[in-house]
């Protein structure tokens, strides 16, 4: 019943601003010549063509919680008190995963032998997207239980972080069928193409 | 009945209903419950709803089937889509009295529609009919379509309605804040795509309050051939003690409702948090006002899923990008028969950032599937590409594929005179709403002149008007021929167009490039012609948009608007190296103080144009570097350190400094070369770790510091880093991993170096690596590029 929702194309944009914070630009602080300003804008701009941002969602039910485990209805379980704290509330975890897609990497090699500079905007960029993607999901899934007086959790977590094991990331991987986007999984659990990420997060239903 | 509604319509303002969702969950529909199942359950409750909104006064009522399609319905485990639809329906037309109508309700299927989602688009239009069947079983007046994030799901949708009979259909999408649905559909190619495939009322709901959809509905005013609808929430949603609340009042409410009529509405009601009381405050305040007068006559448009193109009095002129087309190219042929697209999404791409406002699709190919072909671009190019498409082939089986799976408004490329064909394309194009060019052929044989083109173009008209097309839909096609061939074929196709643009009133297309074919110097032709058709009133180009291009070359602009910097990118971009007579004029401090600043503000050619300069100017070359360059380098790192640089400005004063060090390296002495020479970094980023730009920053700072560079890449495993140890003898070996999962392969490798014997200098970075771990394995740390020169020199004093 509970099965993966794609979606292949996302329409989503990183904003100019976030994407120059994650390269260390602190507004009122960094200067910039209107030159290396327009050149650095014409990077972001261009860059966005090779963009193919994609992601996917999962609701799955917790069939059982402990104080450091999360059993999921489909078997899989977890353990981390990480999760446990961030799904306390929840009835069902949601789990969703972004992409910014293979087009850019290729860009981005491309250009790391000439122009560094201009890779690195593109490489946040990209980083960006993929997170930006994640909260596109994030508020698509909002908007299709909104109707039914439900919400997700404020905070989204990451297998990686703190307790909760990275290799985990394989059980995510399987559970959304992310080949189906395109995605491949190595060996040390890293997804490919790099600018990919997974994140889980809870769904709250409110009092009727 | 459907002209009962367009008819009501006409006579005033009409009000829908309010919200069913939170006036059921008031009366008690439990959390988590399957709504429909619910109200079958307690049909009093939802016919208590329904006739509470008749008699607030909703001119037209919705029925409870949101999710009453099968994929939402088998979330419950429900599977009698034809049953609930029809008793929900004629619960509906029981509860709604004499006055009322029932518009049937269909929602989203909770997928995205190919090629935006998993959901095939004729399994979504099946699913959609099932739906409306029961709907119109019970007897419901008219269909609305609403809440749709996806204009190719809306489309399923409607064609669902067309495909099952004749019934009055009304479309409402979802807009978020910044007035784009979340698969990024604007209002205006939303309209343009849902009118003209025939939608007779298009419209938007829920998500936001009435305020922001004000914004909306002005957006869409303009264009709009039908009427408008607004159903906003009362506010925007917020989460209150673990509830969702909608805190606008009845009468601010209907206030609002006001606004959206005088912006264009001429329909409105209430989405989620509204209810009964809201719409009678509604109807109250906008009884007997007028919808504004909507645009009657019909207008050039074109979309597609996230865009749009309009031609008119401010847009008179656009380029059709027309190198999606395999003929005559291999490469593109074979990917096509492989099934591989990159080319198709490279053109795209490329004709975009080239100025075509359009792209033209063709991917007729011997020896492939030619619909399979075509379907699978539309597919790509609707999700890379923000450009309507002209779908272009002559296959009408083709033709109709592709117009039903396009997720906008297309141009056909092209209809002509043909009988067997126009007779099939004609009601192809009406159905799908699409334009096409007309092509003004009759049979096999050209019309030279344009006596027979207007002959053909009136006869061709004739049909299609009879199909219901008026002339905004067409673009006439005014045969643009070899000059080589036909002297006068210039002539002839600009008499076409200005005929087409001052007594048949048409929009006007030319394949540009035939004119210059078989003669010198075609692309000054094209451009020429080009002039002198635009002059005359064509409005469309088939062309390459690179032949088109005004010249605006940046670095000349920029020079003579005296910008920052553009004077030595000029000189780079069109001297090369300065003329050494000019530059025995230039002083030598003023040179060496031009590089200083070349390499500050990260200027590639710059650097490498006033090393030059400075060694022409007398400079010593090894003082050149050690005086002006490498302390320009440093106080770019000090810039770093302080935050007034950002790393692209880091990255972008190392590549200045690296293409300056070119010019000069053949300036130095071998013997000075040997004495600033850095040690060998032998750099990796290590097994199962595929992330190398971390690396790849620092090799490039560390380059520029004269230390010699091999890099082994990613994902190395710690044997091939071992022999590579023994093989350079590195002094130093840095290593680079972004996991904790990863990093420990950095010890592994010290430790495998330290059994082995081999002595040399281990430095670590990346995102998880600290100095801490960095210490217990016996490496040093650096956070940054900047650092790791610090820590390399270090090491290398050791
Ligand atoms: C951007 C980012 C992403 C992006 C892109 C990732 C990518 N691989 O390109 C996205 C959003 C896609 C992403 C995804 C993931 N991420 Co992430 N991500 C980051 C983030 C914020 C920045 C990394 C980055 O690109 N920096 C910019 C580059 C230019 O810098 P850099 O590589 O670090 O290099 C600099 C220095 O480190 C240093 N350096 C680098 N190498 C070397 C070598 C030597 C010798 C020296 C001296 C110096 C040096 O100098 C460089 C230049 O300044 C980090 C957190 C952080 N603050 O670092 C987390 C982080 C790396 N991610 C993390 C995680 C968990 C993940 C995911 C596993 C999440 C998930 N479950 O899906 C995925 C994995 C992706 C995959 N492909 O498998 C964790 C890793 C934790 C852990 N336990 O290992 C981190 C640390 C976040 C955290 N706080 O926990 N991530």
């Amino acid at each position: 019943m509970f099965k993966p929702h794609f979606f292949k194309s996302i329409s989503v944009t990183a904003s100019e601003e976030n994407v120059y914070r994650r390269l260390g630009y602190k507004p009122g602080l960094t200067q910039l010549s209107s030159c290396q300003r327009e050149e650095f804008k014409s990077y972001y701009n261009e860059a966005q063509e090779f963009l193919e941002p994609k992601g996917v969602f999962l609701e799955v039910p917790i069939k059982e919680k402990t104080a450091e485990k999360i059993v999921l209805s489909d078997g899989n379980s977890f353990t981390s008190k990480l999760l446990v704290s961030l799904l306390k509330d929840s009835g069902s975890m949601l789990t969703i995963a972004a992409t910014a897609g293979y087009v850019i990497i290729e860009a981005i090699n491309k250009n790391q032998k000439d122009n560094m500079a201009k890779a690195v905007v593109y490489d946040a960029l990209a980083s960006e997207t993929a997170d930006v993607c994640l909260d596109w999901l994030l508020q698509y899934y909002n908007r299709s239980i909104s109707r039914e007086n439900a919400r997700l959790t404020p905070r989204r977590i990451s297998c990686g972080y703190s307790d909760f094991d990275h290799r985990y990331q394989r059980v995510l991987f399987d559970m959304l069928n992310l080949e189906e986007l395109g995605i491949k999984i190595n060996a040390n659990n890293m997804l490919i193409p790099e600018k990919s990420v997974i994140a889980v997060t809870g769904i709250i239903r409110g009092k009727s | 009945m459907k002209k009962r509604i367009h008819n009501l319509i006409n006579k005033g303002v009409v009000i829908l209903d309010g919200a069913t969702g939170t006036e059921l969950q008031k009366k008690g529909l439990p959390q988590g419950a399957c709504p429909e199942k619910w109200c079958l359950e307690n049909p009093a409750v939802i016919s208590t709803i329904h006739s509470e909104y008749a008699r607030a006064g909703a001119d037209i009522i919705y029925t409870c089937t949101f999710g009453a399609n099968r994929p939402k319905l088998a979330q419950y485990g429900l599977s009698d889509v034809f049953r609930i639809n029809k008793c929900l329906g004629a619960l509906a037309k029981k509860s709604a009295g004499t006055k009322s109508l029932v518009a049937g309700g269909i929602g989203p299927t909770g997928e995205f529609v190919s090629p935006f989602g998993a959901l095939g688009f004729e399994e979504a239009v099946d699913i959609f009919k099932e739906q409306i069947k029961g709907l119109i079983a019970g007897g419901v007046d008219l269909l609305v379509i609403e809440t749709m994030m996806d204009i190719q799901e809306a489309r399923a949708a409607l064609l669902a309605i067309k495909e099952s009979g004749n019934l009055f259909s009304m479309v409402s999408m979802t807009y978020e804040k910044h007035s784009r649905t979340l698969n990024g559909n604007d209002p205006v190619s939303s309209l343009i795509t849902l009118q003209n495939l025939g939608a007779d009322v298009v419209g938007c709901n829920c998500s936001t309050g009435p305020k922001e959809m004000i914004k909306v509905i002005s957006l869409m005013r303009p264009y709009a051939k039908v009427p408008l609808l607004a159903k906003p929430n009362a506010g925007l949603p917020r989460f209150v003690n673990n509830s969702t609340v909608f805190n606008m009042g009845p009468k601010r409410f209907a206030e609002f409702g006001k606004k959206l009529v005088s912006a264009g509405a001429g329909l409105v009601g209430g989405c989620c948090g509204s209810g009964p009381e809201h719409i009678h405050c509604l109807r109250k305040t906008v009884a007997g006002s007028r919808p504004v007068k909507l645009r009657k006559r019909n207008f050039f448009a074109l979309s597609c899923a996230r865009d749009f193109f309009i031609l008119d009095d401010k847009n008179t002129f656009a380029v059709v990008g027309e190198k999606i087309n395999p003929s005559g190219k291999k490469k593109m042929q074979q990917e096509l028969i492989e099934g591989n697209f990159s080319i198709v999404r490279e053109y795209a791409r490329k004709q975009a950032s080239d100025g075509a406002k359009l792209l033209d699709v063709n991917v007729g190919c011997p020896g492939t599937d030619e619909k399979k072909l075509m379907l699978k671009a539309i597919g790509i190019l609707s999700v890379s590409s923000n450009l309507p498409l002209v779908i272009d082939s002559s296959d009408p089986e083709v033709l109709e594929a592709a117009l039903r799976f396009y997720p906008g408004r297309a141009l056909i490329n092209s209809i002509s005179g043909e009988k067997k064909k126009v007779r099939k394309l004609l009601p192809l194009a009406k159905k799908y709403g699409a334009m096409f060019i007309l092509l003004p052929l009759s049979g096999k044989k050209l019309p030279l002149r344009f006596a027979e083109r207007k002959k053909n173009i009136n006869n061709i008209y004739a049909l299609a008007k009879k199909e219901g097309f008026d002339k905004s839909d067409i673009v006439v096609d005014v045969l643009a021929m070899a000059v080589s061939c036909h002297y006068f074929a210039a002539e002839e196709a600009l008499k076409t167009i200005r005929w087409c643009a001052k007594v048949f009133k048409t929009a006007t297309i030319i394949g540009l490039s035939n004119t210059s074919f078989g003669l010198p110097q075609r692309h000054l032709i094209n451009r020429v012609f080009l002039t002198l058709a635009r002059k005359t009133g064509l409005c469309l180009a088939i062309a390459d948009p690179l032949d088109l291009k005004p010249c605006k070359d940046k670095f000349v602009v920029n020079f003579l608007l005296n910008k920052p910097g553009a004077g030595s990118k000029f000189i780079a971009k069109y001297s090369g190296f300065p003329a050494e007579g000019k530059i025995s004029k230039v002083s030598q401090s003023s040179s060496q103080e031009n590089l200083r600043r070349a390499i500050l503000e990260g200027n590639k050619e710059g650097a490498a144009i006033f090393v030059k300069a400075a060694m022409v100017s007398g400079s010593q070359a090894l003082r050149l570097m050690r005086e002006v360059m490498v302390p320009a380098l440093v106080e770019v790192g000090e810039l770093f350190e302080k935050k007034r640089y950002f790393l692209p400005q880091l990255i972008a004063s190392a590549e200045a400094m690296k293409s300056g060090v070119k010019v000069l390296q053949p300036f130095l002495k071998s013997r000075e070369i040997e004495k600033d020479r850095k040690g060998i970094v032998l750099m990796a980023t290590v097994e199962g770790d595929i992330h190398d730009i971390g690396k790849n920053i620092v090799s490039l700072m560390l380059k520029n510091h004269g230390f010699q560079i091999i890099d082994l890449g990613k994902d190395v495993s710690t044997v091939k880093i071992i022999q590579a140890i023994k093989r350079h003898t590195p002094d130093i070996v840095a290593l680079s991993a972004l996991m904790t999962t990863t990093m420990v392969n950095m010890g592994e490798v010290v430790e495998e170096a330290n059994k082995e014997g081999l002595r040399c200098g281990f430095m670590v970075g990346g995102a998880v690596v600290t100095e801490a771990y960095a210490a217990s394995i016996g490496a040093s740390y650096a956070k940054d590029g900047v650092h790791a020169v610090e820590i390399a020199k270090k090491l290398q004093k050791k």
